[in-house]
């Protein structure tokens, strides 16, 4: 944790409620990536990440302050985008094919992902992790882009190391495909699909 | 893009979605809400449990004067007395449950006792 965030949690936990107002300047654009990634519609992405930010400041009492705050929240996020999922009828499961989605109907919003995003080659690659199984995307999201520790993210997600582990493998190989497949289609039938 | 190196690269450089436009003050907002709700829940509870307190102040005071009343209908009666000084504690009482007024009264103050010994437990639940 960083001490201007250590900072501001000392200032809330003071009862300076205002001051919770940073850290929500801080994490929102990670955590609503984060969230978007896994629920794949912005509205519900916006409205749990709402959520994340509420719980964290009503459970601040809670959170260990020798640790640093991304992953205390992001694991708040992530079990409310799993209700989330689970509220709006799509699966996840936490064994074998953990946090696997069977059928995501999110998929068809990621046209409205794309518009969140300038670059069209960084959109290229939003899309290949967007059509990972859903573990396999948090994973490389927490991971990768957000560069937490794979304990961490087990933590997180409520699974193993060696979940985690997996998932980052075999998330790996999916983009390589799916990009590889991307680069040898042609810029007009990418933008039908 | 497709080597290991890249991949890991650009997986790292993967841009943060531009967040909804004033989420920092919708979030303020909420939590700004909930602690009012709070406070009006936490002051509603407290003024519960003091009318509560009231309440069981004069139930307490009640089966004073209930207990008080039995002892002044009953103790100076003579009959009680011989009683006493004849068969003992318990002969007296024989005497004393006798009286309708007395009787009366101590199942009044039964009632009273016992209804504010089970109060805290009904309230809890």
């Amino acid at each position: 944790m960083t001490a201007s965030d250590l900072d501001v949690v000392r200032s809330v936990r003071r009862g300076d409620r205002d001051a919770f107002g940073h850290l929500v300047r801080a994490y929102q654009g990670r955590l609503f990536g984060l969230v978007l990634m896994m629920v794949r519609e912005p509205a519900g992405a916006e409205e749990v990440t709402q959520d994340a930010f509420v719980r964290a400041y009503t459970h601040l009492g809670q959170y260990d302050d020798r640790r640093p705050f991304y992953p205390w929240i992001a694991a708040i996020a992530v079990r409310l985008a799993q209700n989330w999922l689970r509220h709006h009828g799509r699966s996840v499961h936490r064994e074998g094919t953990a946090l696997e989605s069977v059928d995501e109907p999110g998929a068809t919003t990621l046209a409205s992902l794309s518009a969140l995003i300038d670059d069209e080659g960084k959109r290229t690659l939003w899309r290949a992790v967007a059509t990972l199984p859903s573990g396999e995307r948090t994973a490389v999201i927490l991971y990768y882009r957000d560069e937490m520790a794979v304990s961490d993210i087990a933590r997180a997600l409520g699974v193993t190391i060696g979940t985690i582990k997996t998932f980052l493998f075999r998330a790996r190989r999916h983009l390589r495909e799916r990009l590889k497949t991307d680069s040898e289609t042609s810029p007009t039938e990418r933008t039908t699909r | 893009m497709t080597s290991p190196r890249d991949l890991t690269a650009d997986l790292r450089a993967l841009p943060y979605p531009a967040p909804p436009p004033d989420m920092t003050g919708i979030v303020l907002a909420r939590i700004a809400q909930l602690e009012e709700k709070e406070t009006v829940s936490t002051a509603a509870v407290e003024t519960a449990a003091a009318r509560r307190a009231d309440w069981t102040l004069w139930i307490a005071l009640g089966g004073l004067v209930a207990g008080l009343v039995i002892a002044m209908l009953n103790f100076p009666a003579p009959s009680a007395m011989t009683a006493l000084a004849r068969g003992g504690p318990m002969a007296g009482l024989g005497n004393v449950s006798s009286a309708p007024q007395a009787t009366l009264a101590l199942v009044a103050g039964f009632v009273i006792y016992v209804v504010s010994l089970f109060l805290p437990v009904r309230e809890r639940r």
